[in-house]
């Protein structure tokens, strides 16, 4: 469509423009000043420019570095095992096998819980000689009452357990609606070409819904922080930080420690690696579903 | 080559019977047609033949072995799919080879393949194309060299032309046929289009609710159909169907006579009607005639054209009426 007509559109495309930059860039910005200046809350005249000095400050910070290292294995490793469990439940669902019905329905509850409660859900399940994993210990004959949020190692594991049961229903449905849309022919003809059920998903299905799995995956990867709630119920960042990713450490900057301008720069640090990584995906995303819609 | 026995094959679907009982044997080398209109139960014979679905009952045997049980691959058999199922995301080189390369075929073995069935296709220009950059007459080409590279003893074909027009769905009838000419092997080829049936086969099975109505070559059932169904079904314009006082007349409750076999007047005598309409093919014309039978179809020079709504005589011959009585022929 030629520009001169395409200008008669802007009042149309103006609220939402608008209303995208108040909720998304805004915000973005504000974070970005203030991570430029020193602000404390509790001397509020004492506000001055403190130009990158807080950015400085981050990298000798041995908590934010860690923090880091926390925050790569709480993204990489739930959303690797969200995609493979994901993909495995949705070739299974794919089958309509007896019960799948149901199944994709069960599925779907943690999914719809509050991440809050399904911390809390996990916490109660693990509780040291009450919760529901020493009493499984117990009918199979097994001591499990060991106390696994003390522990560095088991905690993490805990959370990524917790990440990876919340998250996987949804990227099975995604992969199993992907899988749907293929045509049934083609399995048929792999059938006959002599493919077995695996081979079958890994010469066929992986190859050609591997744009939804890309796409999954970046999206997974941008709302893996949202595990927030979980940590704050499940291990309020311990123990010794073990638990505790980039987002947890702002947020203790900000609201335990008051130290907004710091809290910021980790935010916008952040916002900054994750836009670096993911970027050229959504680009790509982008542009795939564009020449999709100009066809 | 081989032949395909089926024996006493039933299927249902829960509690629907697609298939009652049937019995059939497929002479190897032959081309056998199943035609029948949707719903008769072709496509679930043929994929019971394949291995994609499993009769209810019944045996099933491919070159004198019992194949129930066998997976598609291990059958001998190829198959070729209306929407041609070829894999997106592969080459068509890619395509053809794959069922090879999954079977650790010896790469020069792949290679040699490959060209052998290009060449029979004419594919060598497009192997390194991807389906998407094909167009419907050539993707069905790769469709049926992946069929052809595994050098099957049946190959199947599912209603391979329907997604085509009319121009393409004609030349691959005849590079279908020449295909057939040339591997001597056996195919079996479903379709509901009875012009394909008539064109490219040695044998057509008609099938009507999943019962065989009639087998035998395409001129046999045209000429000596034994139910008024096939009566009905092989033939375009179909059969003109006379039932009451003149069928009896003939010693039948049906009274078939074909559109080229009626003779059409002015004068004389016959069954008497009006013409309401003329289809002008270019070689024929039709005559729509609304007679005291019912209507009738009446293939006419193009002189007919100038007795539209007139008073008109119909002549069949009567060597050639086809007489029905409880459902079967009574006549030769």
């Amino acid at each position: 469509m030629p520009g001169k007509t395409n200008r008669g559109l802007w009042p149309l495309i103006m609220p939402t423009f608008l209303a995208l930059v108040a909720i998304t860039v805004l915000p973005i910005l504000v974070t970005l000043g203030i991570s430029l200046f020193y602000v404390d809350l509790t001397m509020p005249g004492m506000t001055r420019f403190a130009g990158l000095e807080n950015y400085f400050e981050l990298f000798q910070d041995s908590r934010f570095l860690n923090s880091l290292t926390v925050t790569a294995k709480l993204i990489f490793i739930p959303v690797a095992l969200q995609i493979v469990i994901g993909l495995l439940l949705a070739m299974v669902l794919k089958e309509k096998l007896p019960g799948t019905g149901w199944m994709r329905m069960a599925f779907l509850l943690p999914a719809v819980i509050p991440p809050a409660v399904s911390g809390l859900v996990w916490k109660l399940f693990i509780v040291p000689g009450a919760g529901g994993l020493s009493y499984l210990g117990h009918v199979i004959g097994v001591d499990l009452s060991l106390d696994l949020l003390s522990m560095p190692g088991s905690a993490l594991t805990l959370v990524i357990v917790t990440s990876v049961w919340v998250g996987t229903p949804f990227v099975a449905l995604l992969m199993l609606s992907a899988l749907e849309s293929l045509g049934e022919e083609q399995y048929e003809a792999a059938r006959i070409d002599g493919a077995s059920w695996f081979q079958a998903h890994w010469h066929i299905s992986l190859p050609e819904i591997r744009p939804v799995i890309l796409t999954v995956a970046v999206f997974r990867i941008l709302e893996a922080l949202a595990i927030f709630p979980i940590i704050f119920v499940l291990t309020g960042g311990g123990p010794a930080g073990a638990t505790e990713p980039i987002n947890y450490y702002a947020y203790v900057n900000g609201f335990e420690y008051l130290r907004v301008d710091y809290a910021a720069t980790i935010i916008f640090f952040f916002f900054v690696v994750m836009m670096g990584i993911c970027s050229p995906f959504l680009i790509n995303i982008a542009r795939r579903e564009s020449s999709e819609e100009a066809r | 080559m081989a032949d395909v026995t089926l024996n006493k094959l039933t299927k249902s679907f829960g509690p629907v019977e697609v298939i009652p009982e049937l019995d059939l044997t497929i002479p190897s080398g032959s081309f056998t047609v199943l035609v029948g209109p949707s719903g008769c139960g072709k496509s679930t014979l043929l994929r019971m033949i394949a291995g994609l679905d499993d009769p209810t009952t019944g045996g099933l045997e491919i070159d004198g072995d019992n194949v129930l049980g066998k997976q598609p691959s291990d059958r001998g058999i190829a198959m070729v799919f209306q929407s041609y199922a070829l894999y997106p995301h592969m080459s068509v080189r890619e395509n053809i080879s794959f069922g090879l390369r999954l079977a650790k075929t010896d790469p020069t073995e792949i290679d040699a393949r490959v060209e052998e069935a290009s060449k029979i296709l004419q594919l060598d220009p497009l192997l390194d194309r991807k389906p998407k950059q094909l167009s419907g007459g050539q993707r069905q080409r790769v469709a049926i060299g992946r069929a052809i590279v595994r050098h099957p003893k049946v190959f199947l074909f599912d209603e391979p032309l329907s997604n085509l027009d009319a121009a393409l769905r004609g030349q691959m009838r005849v590079e279908i046929m020449e295909l057939h000419k040339r591997l001597k092997a056996t195919m079996i080829y479903v379709t509901h289009d009875q012009v394909e049936a008539m064109t490219m086969a040695d044998r057509i099975v008609v099938l009507n609710k999943g019962n065989i109505e009639q087998v035998g070559a395409p001129l046999e059932l045209y000429d000596t159909p034994q139910t008024p169904f096939v009566a009905g079904f092989i033939g375009s314009p179909k059969m003109n169907m006379i039932e009451g006082a003149e069928a009896e007349a003939h010693g039948g409750d049906l009274l078939g006579v074909r559109p080229e076999d009626i003779t059409l007047s002015t004068e004389g005598s016959g069954w008497s009607g009006r013409i309401t309409l003329i289809e002008q093919l270019g070689s024929d014309s039709y005559a729509h005639v609304v007679t005291e039978h019912g209507a009738m179809i009446v293939r006419c020079g193009r002189e007919a054209s100038d007795w539209l709504d007139r008073e008109v005589v119909l002549t069949p011959a009567s060597d050639k009426l086809h007489i029905f009585r409880n459902g079967h022929r009574v006549s030769a």
